[in-house]
């Protein structure tokens, strides 16, 4: 127990004090975690045989790096870079206004919608956040509707991103826990169409309080809105085939990334998007989108080596066990680790420092891992809008200079309400994230 | 527009470093639009024609590790790895650089120990002649080649990375 602990502390003070990169400090922590506990001390540092120690390291870069099924990280990066340089975002926010937004708080319900189909496809929250923020911004604006109600809807929408399959964090989720892809992809489903309702509610509710923050916009008839569904229907179209094919087993994930990446290259050739300039600066990003992923993954992995071979999770267990107390406590327990930790650390980090410590307990007390991933995952996207470190909401202010953080976090707090109740009914009705893969799967 | 004038414009680095790394780049995104054509092409051939890319797995597993390791000299010494940011404004400048130095000698330390022993198991698997299942690739190259990357990932850190560290002012 010692030794984790103090490899914890180290870890923790590595990251924190001495802003060391999390990859290489999860992995040296755990390459000296690894060698401690083959022996090597404070005496031997010289003779020690480090071979053992450096093969399991090595042999988790060479692995990991040749690993077919995270073909999938590079591969839906791509789809997602491709899809917002075909400036697909400005169309999307257009069609989801034509249908929603002559209602109060209409153009915000449309951001949350447009925010929840964009980012599925492009599977990043940030750049979700971003793209949004410029495109459903200045009508807000231009329609009267308050900073706070405007900006917290693009935040908020955004968080669906990392939810909503395709997302990069499922994907290393399932890594480290080696649990199905496509299960977790299914199951993330229900419950972001969950999160998009529940957004919607939320600015229901701001509306109903202040009618003044979100006045209707103008209705279009059937004709607008079949037309602004023509500038669509390739995105729509490619993430039916891409999601439908996964879910009814024609593609493997990997296969689908694929399809998906090169569904969304023709998409932004046809709209003319991309130049041999603007292709290359997209594949190399990607690039080294995926090089600064795997690096951590490697990283995680080498780590999660070290805390499983020092026995942690039957520690752990033994704990918990002493604690006498319901499973379904612990799990509380964890969650409410979570929304601390996700105060302070980005969520990324915070996955990749948590998961390995917490599945083995969470599958030993006879929980689904990936109803767990499901539950993770969404306290992860409350971490994106919580203050004082909320990194949606960050960006947002990044882009929109003259919209002060607090602004948005203020606007932020009924959609953060609306988080937490939806991570209730996901805690508490675990069919709302396995309906679907029990469905598909069983 | 002439090339060296958008490698210019694109890059920042000075000198042959510039193209260094827009050479790195350039084989990452060959490497990555050939591995999107290779799915799709095995995908449709499978349904459509019934006859799949022969290999296409080992390729992709392949084109993978090449992808990554070009990329990650350049990554790496730009600072493009996750750091937990926190303490940057209680922190301050000068104690910012120190623990950029130091970062950098953490990563290409632990880069250069890493690839020796990478190195060695890339050496032995050629000696034993281990290739893959289907195509009979020898696998030792490819650990060989991410060995060389964690190399030249670990030289990139701790000249273009301390000068990057040293006399660019973040923000």
């Amino acid at each position: 127990m010692t030794v984790v602990l103090t490899g914890f502390a180290v870890l923790l003070f590595l990251i924190l004090v001495l802003r060391v990169p999390i990859a290489f400090a999860m992995g040296l922590v755990g390459f000296f975690g690894f060698a401690f506990l083959m022996g090597l001390d404070l005496n031997n540092v010289m003779d020690f045989r480090w071979r053992g120690a450096l093969s399991m390291a090595s042999n988790r870069v060479i692995d990991t790096v040749q690993n077919y099924g995270l073909s999938v990280i590079p591969l839906f990066v791509l789809m997602g870079n491709l899809v917002t340089r075909s400036g697909l975002a400005q169309e999307l926010y257009h069609v989801s206004n034509a249908f929603l937004g002559h209602r109060k708080g209409g153009l915000s319900m449309a951001t949350v919608v447009a925010c929840g189909g964009f980012s599925a496809i492009c599977g990043s929250s940030l750049a979700t956040s971003a793209t949004m923020g410029k495109v459903a911004m200045p009508p807000m604006r231009k329609y009267g509707y308050a900073d706070s109600l405007a900006t917290a809807s693009i935040a908020a929408g955004g968080t669906l991103g990392i939810l909503i399959p395709p997302s990069v964090i499922l994907i290393i989720y399932g890594l480290l826990t080696e649990s199905s892809i496509r299960e977790l992809f299914a199951a993330g489903f229900i419950p972001g169409i969950l999160g998009m309702l529940m957004y919607m509610v939320a600015v229901r509710y701001v509306v109903w309080r202040d009618p003044a923050a979100g006045p209707a916009g103008e209705k279009a008839d059937w004709s607008e809105r079949l037309h602004a569904l023509r500038g669509v229907w390739g995105v729509l179209l490619l993430f039916t085939v891409v999601m439908g094919g996964i879910y009814l087993g024609i593609f493997t994930p990997t296969e689908a990334a694929g399809i998906g990446a090169g569904g969304a290259f023709v998409i932004a050739l046809a709209r003319r998007r991309l130049t041999l300039s603007t292709l290359f600066e997209t594949l190399a990003d990607t690039a080294r989108t995926s090089a600064m992923l795997f690096a951590v993954v490697i990283g995680a992995l080498i780590f999660s080596d070290f805390i499983n071979r020092a026995g942690l999770p039957d520690m752990l267990l033994g704990f918990v066990t002493a604690l006498d107390v319901a499973p379904i406590v612990v799990i509380l327990a964890i969650l409410a680790i979570y929304i601390v930790l996700g105060m302070v650390f980005e969520s990324l980090s915070m996955i990749l420092l948590t998961v390995p410590v917490f599945y083995p307990l969470v599958a030993s007390m006879g929980f689904d891992l990936v109803w767990f991933g499901i539950v993770v995952v969404v306290v992860t996207e409350i971490s994106l809008i919580t203050p004082p470190v909320g990194m949606n909401v960050f960006v947002l202010s990044a882009v929109l200079r003259d919209v002060k953080t607090g602004t948005i976090f203020k606007g932020v707090t009924p959609f953060w309400c609306a988080d937490i109740v939806r991570l209730a009914l996901i805690v508490f009705i675990a069919q709302i994230a396995l309906f679907l893969p029990e469905m598909l799967y069983h | 527009m002439s090339l060296a004038t958008w490698v210019n414009r694109h890059y920042s680095e000075k000198g042959p470093a510039k193209w260094l790394v827009f050479l790195l780049e350039v084989v990452a995104a060959s490497v990555l639009f050939l591995l999107m054509l290779t799915t799709c092409v095995d995908v449709a051939g499978r349904y459509l024609f019934n006859s799949p890319v022969p290999g296409a797995t080992e390729l992709t597993r392949l084109g993978l590790a090449l992808m990554v390791f070009a990329a990650m000299p350049v990554i790496t010494y730009r600072g493009g790895h996750i750091v937990v940011d926190l303490m940057d404004n209680v922190l301050g400048q000068k104690v910012m650089k120190v623990l950029g130095l130091l970062s950098a000698l953490i990563i290409s330390s632990s880069m250069y120990f890493l690839a020796v022993r990478i190195f060695e198991l890339g050496e032995r698997s050629i000696r034993r002649g281990v290739v893959t299942e289907f195509l009979g690739l020898p696998t030792g190259y490819i650990t060989e080649y991410i060995a060389i990357m964690s190399w030249l990932t670990a030289a990139c850190m701790i000249t273009l990375g301390v000068y990057r560290v040293l006399f660019t002012s973040d923000k």
